[in-house]
């Protein structure tokens, strides 16, 4: 097994540690401290971050992107996460959409989408699926009730579809130029046979930004509603097949996504623990002398080297799978949350192990944004899918 | 046996707590605009309806004017108020234990005349001790002979029959809203001239400051804490207190191993406030076909929340009880351990995961800012790290069973 990396992959891992520490670190902080959700974005960022490729990096070449491959996809998100892991996910989430473009969308759409995603600095891309009721019920479909899913209904008029509904916590969904949205196309039917993928361009009649979600961590990240009240969309922008939206859900793409930027979260919290351990002193001794403290790092570089391994093992293998998903993207979704909220706990004790009344400002936004891995991977949902997936006998 | 069968009177007393808590505190402070206030104000108008309920003088002797509650009667409110808000439930359990070791036992009489009538009738006026820090010394001292607190920061000078103070005190709690100040200060022979001074708060010379959140760093802890300076501060020789009010002052295991463990209370009463958002939530939400309650997933969180508050409790009234019924406790128990410091370490830990398992049964809403999980998770976490650490706790744990007998008389919960 060769373990190192290409000329080319090191030349992206480099750009994006330099865009993350001049750029993204300086701002972290202050973006997460705005009170208003909607004010803690920053579109000269995300221009910024556009014209050095991070938007477009995974488009293929032919359709104007730079085609990078997973593994060096990975690479960027854990640079960026390191400076900020809500501003990394915002540059990855137009990755995981340009993957579904991609692979499931026709020539038409993407002729008339994918210009100007590529040439647009402020295009970003996202996915309406969750809703009100549709939480569990949408990525576990339970078999006692059909009619659990997507509730956001689809009716066909002429050339048109009419959607009315509501979508909630919408990544990108503030700031977004074109959602995938997933509707319930037959409501007599399981979602898993009823439901509709639709391209739903932001400015389409009908269509309104809702609430923007105040979160607890990951406050650049813009989540928010989306209320479609007689929304109308060309038959034109249905994705593959009606009533076949099932078979859109993305590959492991999420999954890798995840555990990539939870690796960058990671490899922070290392760093201010060894920089504390190693610069503050009490009397003769470096706190980094201590027993109880070597032990904390120890874990901690431990959790961390074991899910780089395991990132770059996934990417890699589903560079060869050619993006095909196997269980391990979700058991690595799955390990990297357990381990970037240990991983984070441990750095909030490494500074207050002597007692402490004031805190790094940085050790708390870390482990608020590892908070939210719990409610996007990770969860009992995630742990009992991955399973329910393998081969039993 | 130590008895936990809970008198008439502490049940009341109890229940009138808790009503106050779901009329009164919950709704204000759960407020969706309160919550997603950045930066969090502390919200000083439930201290003062909290205050208004008498709870100042909860440990006060019923003498000198308080309810004269014990030590688990005191725990039992303060888990009811830290179901409320743990920072307000700090504050008021700081007022009311100094209360008791202030007026009715350090205190001459004179003193009390002096600042009795005043801390009874003012609702607004509450207590406070500006004592050393815990050494910072990461190892903390395991092992090693050595002190187990810093210096005093503050130095008085004998200059007839005052002192002169100068020097600052950091992290005091309750300072911000304190009328008067017990404040250790460094009398000029070492760590045996260690005296206590009772300050006034508007003493010529006497400055109190707050800490604010920068860039780079914020306050850690929940209530209010704030930074005494002193410049050629005047005290005059009878303020002082005698040894006796020095040690419960500075948290010493006097006579014995026992430190009260009512912030481990408050910090209970967080989770089981947790817990039971939670238990509410899952029998109403229904995803997968059923309240997810009924789900075996749910189902063990659940169970593992319960488990962690009713041990965690259970530690802490054992504790609580060995203050109040201190021969029971040498009958049962491994003599010498230090009940507080295994309250502590459990109540930290548990009530965390509480928060993070309460939090997930909310699914996206457990880490929205307009909602109660996030504020019960960042409190926990707060909790979990704020003075004294769970590093120093096992550290005295490993030297009580050791017996080791290194370090002199010092600030032992480091609170």
């Amino acid at each position: 097994m060769n373990f190192s990396l290409t000329d080319q992959q090191k030349a992206w891992q480099l750009r994006a540690r330099e865009f993350a520490q001049q750029i993204l670190a300086p701002i972290s902080i202050s973006k997460d401290r705005i009170a208003d959700p909607r004010d803690t974005f920053d579109w000269e960022v995300i221009r910024k971050g556009g014209e050095l490729g991070f938007r477009t990096a995974a488009l293929p070449r032919e359709w104007g992107g730079h085609g990078v491959d997973l593994v060096t996809q990975a690479l960027i998100i854990t640079e960026l996460a390191k400076a900020d892991s809500a501003i990394s996910k915002t540059f990855s989430q137009c990755w995981k959409w340009s993957h579904l473009l991609a692979s499931h969308c026709s020539d038409d759409q993407k002729g008339r989408f994918l210009p100007d995603f590529v040439s647009d600095q402020t295009y970003l891309l996202g996915h309406a699926g969750t809703e009100p009721n549709a939480g569990s019920d949408h990525r576990m479909p339970p078999e006692e009730d059909p009619k659990a899913g997507w509730h956001l209904r689809a009716e066909r008029q002429g050339d048109e579809w009419i959607l009315n509904g509501e979508k909630c916590f919408i990544a990108n969904g503030a700031v977004a130029k074109l959602f995938f949205v997933s509707t319930r196309t037959n409501p007599n039917v399981r979602m898993q046979e009823g439901g509709t993928e639709f391209l739903v361009p932001i400015n389409t009649p009908g269509l309104r930004v809702g609430k923007v979600f105040n979160k607890n961590g990951w406050r650049f990240y813009q989540n928010a509603e989306l209320i479609f009240e007689n929304a109308r969309v060309p038959h034109a922008n249905v994705v593959g097949e009606v009533n076949e939206g099932y078979k859109t859900r993305g590959g492991g793409f999420g999954d890798l996504e995840l555990s990539a930027n939870a690796l960058g979260i990671c490899e922070a919290a290392l760093e201010m623990a060894m920089e504390h351990a190693r610069t503050r002193w009490h009397g003769s001794r470096y706190f980094k002398e201590n027993q109880k403290v070597q032990l904390m790092v120890s874990e901690m570089h431990m959790f961390t080297e074991a899910l780089r391994s395991f990132v770059m093992r996934v990417a890699s293998e589903s560079d060869v799978l050619a993006g095909k998903h196997t269980p391990n993207n979700v058991l690595l979704a799955n390990f990297a949350t357990d381990v970037v909220q240990r991983v984070t706990a441990l750095n909030i004790e490494v500074h207050a192990a002597a007692g402490a009344y004031m805190m790094p400002a940085r050790a708390d936004k870390l482990a608020r944004d590892a908070s939210i891995w719990t409610h996007l991977a990770g969860d009992s949902v995630q742990r009992m899918k991955v399973v329910r997936r393998m081969k039993w006998d | 046996m130590f008895n936990l069968q809970l008198t008439q009177e502490q049940i009341e007393f109890r229940d009138t707590v808790r009503d106050f808590v779901r009329d009164v505190v919950k709704p204000a402070i759960l407020n969706p605009a309160r919550l997603q206030e950045l930066p969090l104000r502390f919200p000083t108008d439930i201290l003062e309806e909290t205050a208004r309920l008498g709870l100042r003088s909860l440990r006060l002797s019923e003498s000198a004017g308080g309810a004269g509650a014990d030590e688990l009667t005191s725990c039992m409110v303060l888990e009811e108020l830290g179901a409320g808000d743990a920072g307000v439930a700090l504050m008021i359990g700081e007022t009311a234990r100094l209360g008791r070791i202030l007026f009715d036992e350090a205190m001459t009489p004179a003193q009390c005349e002096m600042f009795l009538p005043m801390f009874l009738d003012d609702f607004s006026f509450h207590l406070s001790v500006a004592k050393p820090l815990p050494t910072s010394d990461l190892g903390l001292g395991y092992y090693r002979p050595g002190p187990l607190s810093e210096p005093a920061t503050v130095n008085a000078v004998r200059d007839g029959e005052t002192w002169l103070l100068n020097g600052c005190a950091e992290f005091v709690l309750n300072a911000p809203l304190a009328g008067l100040f017990a404040v250790f200060a460094d009398g000029g022979a070492g760590r045996n001239g260690e005296v206590v001074f009772l300050v006034p708060r508007d003493a010529d010379g006497l400055e109190v400051a707050g800490y604010e959140a920068s860039q780079f760093e914020m306050p850690w802890y929940l209530g209010l804490r704030g930074k005494l300076i002193f410049r050629n501060c005047r005290v005059r020789d009878d303020m002082r207190l005698g040894e006796h009010g020095n040690a419960l002052l500075r948290d010493d295991a006097v006579g014995g191993v026992h430190i009260a463990p009512w912030q481990q209370a408050i910090n209970l009463g967080l989770g089981r406030a947790a817990c039971e958002a939670a238990l509410e939530y899952t029998k109403i939400r229904v995803q997968g076909a059923r309240p997810i309650i009924g789900h075996q997933a749910i189902g063990i969180k659940l169970a593992d929340m319960a488990i962690r508050i009713e041990v965690a409790r259970t530690m802490v009234w054992r504790a609580a009880c060995a203050l109040d019924r201190p021969g029971i406790h040498e009958a049962t128990g491994h003599q010498g351990l230090p009940l507080w410091a295994i309250s502590k370490v459990y109540t930290s830990e548990a009530v965390h995961e509480v928060t993070e398992l309460a939090a997930e049964c909310f699914g996206a809403m457990g880490v929205m800012r307009d909602m109660p999980l996030q504020k019960y998770f960042n409190e926990a976490t707060v909790l979990l790290g704020s003075g004294c650490s769970n590093s120093a706790a096992r550290f005295r744990i490993a030297e009580a069973l050791a017996g080791y007998e290194g370090h002199d008389r010092a600030n032992q919960a480091g609170m």
